[in-house]
C-alpha cells in the first residue's frame, strides 16, 4: 500500500513537471502549427543557465528561473524568426513538415553547440533544498520535489490568468482559433507568433533549472523531454491546454506506477507501447479535435 | 496567408512522365549517367586507399537504406520516422538467422528484409490513418520501442546495447583483404544501383501515381476510386524490404549490428541527407547523401563542429531551398538554358538589322 | 475618408475583381449590392487587408492602405466585420467582445463598451460566459456586429448581415444597423438583397462580375425601372 501511495505522491510531481514542460509546446501548435522539436533544447538551456550561475557566482535557482526564462524567451524569439517564419506561406512545400524538420534542425545545432562549449561532462546543480519530508509510513517526498511542483503549478496558473485574462493572451488564443478574424481586431500576428514561443520556450526552460538537480544538466538533456512533451500533448490532445494538463497528470501517473511496480528500465518502453495504442484508438488524444488527426 | 498550404485536386492527376519529370529524371543524358556509373565502379581500382572505400562503401549502404526512406517520405508523403529501426530489424535477423540457422548470408540478408518487410507492414496499417505528425509520433515511438527493447536485452540474444557481434561474412572469406572490399563495394554498388531501378518503376507505373495522387488530395485519390490501405502497405513494404537488405548488407560487412546505429543522433544526418538532396525526387536521396557524407568526412576531426555544421545546413536548406538540392539545381539550369536562349535570339536579330 | 481606384484582385488565377472605383465620404452609408460569387466579398476582404490586391489604389483618411497587413488596417480604424461571423468559437462570447476592443485605447475602455454592446444585445447578455460556437446562427450574427463596435471604428464594413437568417432576426439586425447609422457611424456595407437598405439613405453601388455597373442614391435607383427590372427585381 506505500508503495502504491509513494508513486501516486511521485506521479503527481512528475506530472506538474511533465505540464510545464509540454503546456508551451501545445501552445505552439496552437498557433503556429508547428511541432517544435525544438523544445527539448530549451529545457537543456534553462539547465545550463542556471549551471553557468551556480558555478560561476554561486547564485541560486532563483536568479536560475529568472535567468533561464530570459534567454530561453529570446531563443524562441530567435528560433521562430529564423526556423518558422520564413516557412509560412511557402508555396510547393508542405509547411508542417518543414516547419519539424527545421525545428529538428536547430535542435541538432544547438545540443552540439552546448557539447562544444561545455563538453560532454554532466554538470551537477544542487536542489533548492535538501532532504525529504515524511508523510506517512514509507511515504515520502523530497523537498525539492515539492518546490518543483509548487513552482509548476504556480507557473501553469499564472500562464492560464495571462491567457485569459490580458489583451495579448487572449490575441494568442484568437490567433489559434481564428486567424482571420483575429487580425482583423487588429491582432498582430507576427508579435503574437514571437510572444507565444519567447513564453512557450520560457517555460521549458523553467522546468529545466527545476530538473536540473535531478537529472543532471548535459547537451543532450533535451532529448527525454521532447520525446516526454511530444506523448503528452498528442495524448492530451494538440492545441488543448486542458487536454495538456490533464494528459500529463495522467502520464506522470502511469510512469510512476509502471516504475513502482515493473521497473524504472520499462517505464518508457512501456509508454511508448500505451501512446501507440492510443494512436490507434483515439489519435486526437484526450481533448483533440476530431477532425485534425485523420487524412 | 494560410499557415495550411491548399493543394489542387486537379494536380494530383499527373501523367507518368510528368510525374517523372517532377520527382528530378529529366531525361538525364545517358552518357552522363554511364560517365557516373563508370566512375563509381572505378573507384576502389583508381584510388587504392582502404579508408577512402570504407567511407565510400557506407555512403552507398547509405544510399540504399535513405532511396527506401525516401520512397516513403518523399513521395509517399508518409513522414515515417522510424524507418531506422526498420533497418536495424533486417540487419538483425539478417544476423541471427546466418549466426544460429547457418543459413548463406546471401538467403539471410533477403529473410532480413522479409522480416522488415513484414514488421513495416503491420506498422503501415495503423499509421496510414494518421494525420502526418501523428503518424510520425507512431512511428518514431515505434523505433524507440525497438531500440530501447534492444539496449535493455540481457537475454544474450541480440547482445543488448554492445550490439550483436561475430556476424559472418559474405561468403568472401578466403580472399584478400583487398579483393574482399573491392567485392563487397561493387555489391553494394550493385544494390544502389538496383534500387534506383525498382524505385524507378515503382514511381512510373500507375502504383506511383496514385501514391503521389494520395499525397497530394488524398480526398481527390480517395473518390477516384484509389484505396490508401493497399497503397500505404505496398510501399511500406517494399520500401521496408529495401532497408532491410540495406541492414543485413551492413551487418555482414561490419560484422557487428548495435542499437546505435537507431535514435535521434543518427536520424539527423538521415534527415539531413534527404531534405539536401531533395525530398522526393529520384537523385535526392543519392545527391544528399553523397554531400552529407562529403561534409561529414571533410569535418572528421571537429567532432561536435561537424554535426553543428550538418544541423546548419539543414537549417539552411528546409528554410531557404525546401525543397533540396535536385530540383534547385534544376530549376537553375533550365534559367540558364533559358538565359542562353534568349541571348541567342537576340544576337540572330542583332545580325539580321 | 476611403478612396478606391482601379482596384483588381483574383483568387489564385481566377480574376475576381475587375477594376473597381469607389469612394465612401465622411459618415456616409454606401451599400454594394449584387448576386453571390460575383465579388462583394473579395472586395471587402481586399479593403481590410485579407487578400493582396493585383493592383489598384486604396486610400483610407488619405494615406494608401493597399498592400498593408490587416491587423495594421485594422488599427487605423477601419473595421472589417466578415461573411460568416468568425467568431473564436471555443472562447465566450464576454472573451470573444473583449478581443473586439484589442487596440490599447479601446482596451482601456473595455468594461464600458461591453456594457453598452450588452445593452444594445440583450441575448449576448445572457449568454456572456457561453462559448461561441453554442449559438445559433442569430446570435453569432449579434456577436460578430457587437464585436465590430468595441472599437470606436472611423468606418464599419459589414459583410452580407442577413446571410442566413430568418426574416424576423434579419429585421432586428438591420434594425441596429440603423442604430449604427444613427450614431454617425460611416458604413460601407455589402448585400444580395437590395430591398433591405432601400429603407435607407444611402448611395448604392450595383457589383456585377466583378464591375461597378451602375450606382446612385436608393432614390434614384428606385426610379429607375430598367435598373430596378434587371438587377433589382424581386
Amino acid at each position: 500500500m506505500a508503495s502504491f501511495l509513494q508513486a501516486i505522491v511521485s506521479g503527481l510531481v512528475t506530472g506538474s513537471i511533465y505540464a510545464l514542460m509540454t503546456v508551451g509546446m501545445t501552445l505552439i501548435y496552437g498557433t503556429l502549427r508547428t511541432l517544435n522539436m525544438a523544445h527539448g533544447s530549451m529545457v537543456m538551456v534553462g539547465g545550463y543557465v542556471s549551471w553557468m550561475l551556480f558555478d560561476s557566482l554561486g547564485w541560486g535557482p532563483l536568479a536560475g528561473l529568472v535567468a533561464a526564462s530570459l534567454v530561453a524567451f529570446l531563443f524562441g524569439i530567435l528560433i521562430q524568426q529564423v526556423a518558422v517564419r520564413p516557412l509560412i506561406g511557402k508555396l510547393g512545400v508542405d509547411f508542417e513538415m518543414t516547419a519539424f524538420i527545421s525545428t529538428f534542425a536547430v535542435t541538432i545545432v544547438l545540443s552540439n553547440l552546448a557539447l562544444r562549449i561545455y563538453g560532454a561532462r554532466n554538470k551537477a546543480v544542487p536542489p533548492v533544498i535538501h532532504g525529504r519530508l515524511h508523510l506517512i509510513e514509507g511515504v515520502s517526498v523530497s523537498w525539492h520535489s515539492l518546490v518543483m511542483a509548487g513552482v509548476a503549478v504556480t507557473m501553469l496558473l499564472a500562464l492560464g490568468a495571462f491567457l485569459s485574462k490580458t489583451r495579448y493572451g487572449l490575441g494568442i488564443t484568437a490567433v489559434a482559433q481564428q486567424l482571420d478574424a483575429a487580425r482583423l481586431m487588429g491582432i498582430p500576428d507576427q508579435r503574437v507568433y514571437n510572444l507565444t514561443m519567447g513564453v512557450s520556450s520560457a517555460l521549458a526552460a523553467i522546468a529545466g533549472v527545476l530538473l536540473a538537480s535531478v537529472f543532471f544538466v548535459s547537451p543532450n538533456a533535451g532529448d527525454l523531454p521532447l520525446l516526454k512533451a511530444l506523448i503528452v500533448a498528442i495524448f492530451g490532445g494538440l492545441g488543448s491546454i486542458r487536454g495538456t494538463i490533464l494528459s500529463a497528470y495522467i502520464i506522470g501517473l502511469l510512469e510512476a506506477l509502471i516504475s513502482t511496480y515493473f521497473g524504472v528500465r520499462w517505464s518508457l518502453p512501456l509508454l511508448f507501447v500505451v501512446i501507440m495504442v492510443v494512436m490507434l484508438i483515439r489519435p486526437t488524444g484526450l481533448l483533440g479535435k476530431p477532425e485534425e488527426a485523420r487524412l | 496567408m494560410a499557415v495550411r498550404e491548399v493543394r489542387d485536386p486537379a494536380e494530383a492527376a499527373r501523367t507518368p512522365a510528368a510525374l517523372g519529370d517532377e520527382l528530378g529524371w529529366r531525361r538525364p543524358k545517358p552518357i552522363a549517367v554511364v560517365a557516373l556509373l563508370v566512375a563509381a565502379v572505378a573507384l576502389p581500382v583508381v584510388w587504392r586507399n582502404d579508408y577512402v572505400i570504407d567511407v565510400a562503401l557506407t555512403g552507398l549502404i547509405w544510399m540504399i537504406l535513405n532511396q527506401s526512406w525516401n520512397l516513403q517520405l518523399g513521395i509517399g508523403g508518409i513522414w515515417n520516422f522510424g524507418q531506422l529501426a526498420i533497418f536495424a530489424v533486417g540487419g538483425y535477423v539478417s544476423a541471427l538467422i546466418a549466426i544460429h540457422w547457418g543459413l548463406p548470408p546471401w538467403l539471410s540478408m533477403i529473410a532480413g528484409g522479409l522480416g522488415a518487410a513484414a514488421m513495416s507492414a503491420v506498422i503501415g496499417i495503423p499509421v496510414l490513418r494518421l494525420r502526418g505528425i501523428y503518424a510520425s509520433l507512431l512511428t518514431f515511438s515505434f523505433g524507440e520501442v525497438v531500440r530501447l527493447l534492444v539496449i535493455s536485452d540481457e537475454s544474450g540474444l541480440t547482445g543488448g546495447s554492445f550490439g550483436l557481434s561475430g556476424v559472418p561474412e559474405l561468403a568472401f572469406d578466403g580472399w584478400s583483404p583487398d579483393a574482399r572490399q573491392r567485392a563487397y563495394y561493387w555489391l553494394a554498388l550493385a544494390l544502389v544501383v538496383a534500387t534506383a531501378v525498382v524505385i524507378y518503376v515503382f514511381i512510373n507505373s500507375p502504383l506511383g501515381t496514385a501514391l503521389k495522387a494520395l499525397r497530394d488530395a488524398p480526398a481527390y485519390a480517395a473518390s477516384r476510386g484509389v484505396s490508401p490501405l493497399k497503397m500505404q502497405v505496398i510501399t511500406f513494404a517494399t520500401s521496408a524490404f529495401i532497408a532491410g537488405i540495406a541492414g543485413g548488407f551492413y551487418a555482414h560487412y561490419f560484422g557487428v549490428i548495435a542499437p546505435s546505429v537507431m535514435g535521434l543522433g543518427p536520424m539527423s544526418l538521415f534527415v539531413a541527407m534527404l531534405v539536401v538532396g531533395g525530398l522526393g525526387t529520384f537523385w535526392g536521396p543519392i545527391l544528399g547523401t553523397a554531400v552529407i557524407l562529403a561534409v561529414s568526412e571533410y569535418l572528421r576531426d571537429y567532432d561536435e563542429l561537424r554535426l553543428i555544421i550538418v544541423g546548419l545546413i539543414l537549417l539552411v536548406t528546409i528554410v531557404v531551398a525546401p525543397r533540396g538540392l535536385v530540383p534547385a539545381l534544376q530549376d537553375g539550369w533550365r534559367r540558364l538554358q533559358r538565359w542562353m536562349a534568349e541571348d541567342e535570339a537576340e544576337r540572330e536579330e542583332g545580325s539580321t538589322t | 475618408m476611403l478612396e478606391v481606384r482601379g482596384l483588381r484582385a483574383s483568387y489564385g488565377e481566377t480574376p475576381v475583381l475587375e477594376g473597381i472605383d469607389l469612394s465612401v465620404g465622411d459618415g456616409e452609408f454606401v451599400a454594394v449590392i449584387g448576386p453571390n460569387g460575383h465579388g462583394k466579398t473579395t472586395l471587402l476582404r481586399t479593403l481590410s487587408g485579407l487578400l493582396e490586391p493585383t493592383t489598384g489604389e486604396i486610400s483610407f483618411d488619405g494615406e494608401r492602405i493597399d498592400g498593408l497587413r490587416p491587423d495594421l488596417i485594422s488599427m487605423r480604424g477601419l473595421v472589417h466585420i466578415p461573411q460568416g461571423d468568425l467568431p473564436f468559437g471555443d472562447m465566450t462570447v464576454e472573451e470573444n467582445l473583449l478581443l473586439g476592443a484589442f487596440p490599447a485605447d479601446a482596451w482601456r475602455k473595455r468594461s464600458e463598451r461591453l456594457e453598452r454592446v450588452f445593452t444594445l444585445f440583450p441575448v449576448l447578455a445572457e449568454r456572456r460566459t457561453q462559448r461561441a460556437r453554442t449559438l445559433s446562427g442569430g446570435e453569432r450574427r449579434m456577436l460578430a456586429l457587437g464585436r465590430g463596435l468595441m472599437r470606436d471604428a472611423r468606418m464599419l464594413m459589414i459583410d452580407e448581415p442577413s446571410l442566413g437568417l430568418a426574416p424576423v432576426l434579419v429585421n432586428e439586425v438591420y434594425g441596429h444597423i440603423e442604430t449604427i447609422v444613427a450614431s454617425g457611424v460611416t458604413l460601407l456595407l455589402v448585400e444580395e438583397n437590395f430591398s433591405h437598405v432601400q429603407a435607407f439613405d444611402a448611395h448604392v453601388l450595383l457589383l456585377e462580375s466583378g464591375r461597378i455597373v451602375r450606382q446612385g442614391s436608393v432614390a434614384e435607383l428606385l426610379a429607375d425601372e430598367i435598373v430596378m427590372a434587371t438587377y433589382l427585381g424581386t
